[in-house]
């Protein structure tokens, strides 16, 4: 059996140990991206990706339209200002309740409603 | 010395036995109790009842990513822009600039709140709810609460932006006056 030159020895002994620095950061990244909540900032994961619109055409309008921050305010301005801004607008108004109460409610999720029974009924 | 460490030891192997009774003691008595049926039925039907949160907490995270992006949106591409124009142009436009910075605070809040209600779905969907339908139904008030400050906190930023969307109608010149 050949023995290890010093030189080769310590070349495995950094990659050893360039490895297990690498293995080190990645296990604290992903933990500090799970406890701190950002995950469920991420819409990149897998399965949470924002759906795409077939339909693009109603979006454009609106997607190509920018206010400058300088120049006029006249009533043009104005007006070009609200009907782009107030269909975006209507966009989020359109959800009805959003993160309503009902889809984690008793009656959703199959428990039975019990109704509290006084004490003092015969 | 007053505290050795003998004496530490004890104290904690006793501390070890009464926190954990002294914990199981408060939470049986803030808990809401739940009757018989009740946890029957969540035993039952606890598979069910954790597909139907799972569903919910994709459904949850579609609307954010809805939402969010219009947020965004008006914010950028909108609100800032505007208000910087009206700076420039000597428009008086506190109210607008105090909109703008609740609209600033109110989104921050919607995303801490959205990151500490899925922290509560995440742990209500880890409980076993088939072996321990208190422990799960204690957490599903939690998520409960931390729903409802959501939806609350979503309202208002509609609020606030239907609030931005008059107070930039009333700019509008009257009886002729230009900003030009």
């Amino acid at each position: 059996m050949t023995k290890l030159s010093r030189g080769s020895r310590n070349l495995i002994l950094l990659g050893l140990i360039s490895i297990l620095i690498a293995l080190t950061t990645t296990g604290i990244s992903v933990a500090i991206y799970h406890y701190s909540g950002d995950m469920y900032l991420d819409s990149s994961r897998p399965g949470h990706l924002p759906e795409k619109k077939d339909d693009q055409s109603e979006d454009e309008p609106t997607a190509k339209y920018t206010l400058p921050d300088t120049g006029p305010v006249d009533d043009k301005t104005i007006d070009d200002f609200l009907y782009y801004y107030n269909e975006q607008l209507d966009r989020v108004n359109a959800i009805e309740t959003p993160y309503s109460s009902t889809p984690l409610s008793n009656e959703s999720l199959g428990i039975p409603v019990e109704l509290a029974i006084p004490e003092d009924v015969d | 010395m007053a505290f050795g460490p003998k004496k530490i030891y004890n104290i904690n192997m006793r501390l070890r036995y009464f926190l954990p009774v002294a914990f199981a003691l408060l939470t049986a008595t803030s808990t809401n109790a739940l009757s018989d049926d009740q946890r029957g039925a969540i035993s039952q039907h606890c598979a069910s009842i954790r597909q139907s949160l799972k569903s919910l907490q994709l459904a949850d995270d579609n609307l954010r990513n809805t939402i969010s992006p219009i947020y965004h949106n008006l914010q950028t591409n909108f609100i800032t822009p505007l208000n910087l124009r009206l700076v420039r142009n000597n428009i008086p436009a506190a109210g607008l600039t105090e909109i703008q910075s609740s609209i600033n605070r109110e989104r921050d809040t919607f995303s801490r709140q959205f990151i500490h209600y899925n922290q509560d779905m995440e742990h209500l969907i880890a409980i076993d709810c088939q072996n321990n339908p208190d422990d799960f139904y204690t957490q599903l008030e939690n998520a409960r609460n931390s729903r409802v400050e959501l939806a609350n906190t979503v309202q208002r930023i509609n609020a606030l932006l239907s609030k931005y969307s008059e107070s930039v109608y009333n700019l509008k010149p009257v009886g002729g006056r230009h900003y030009d």
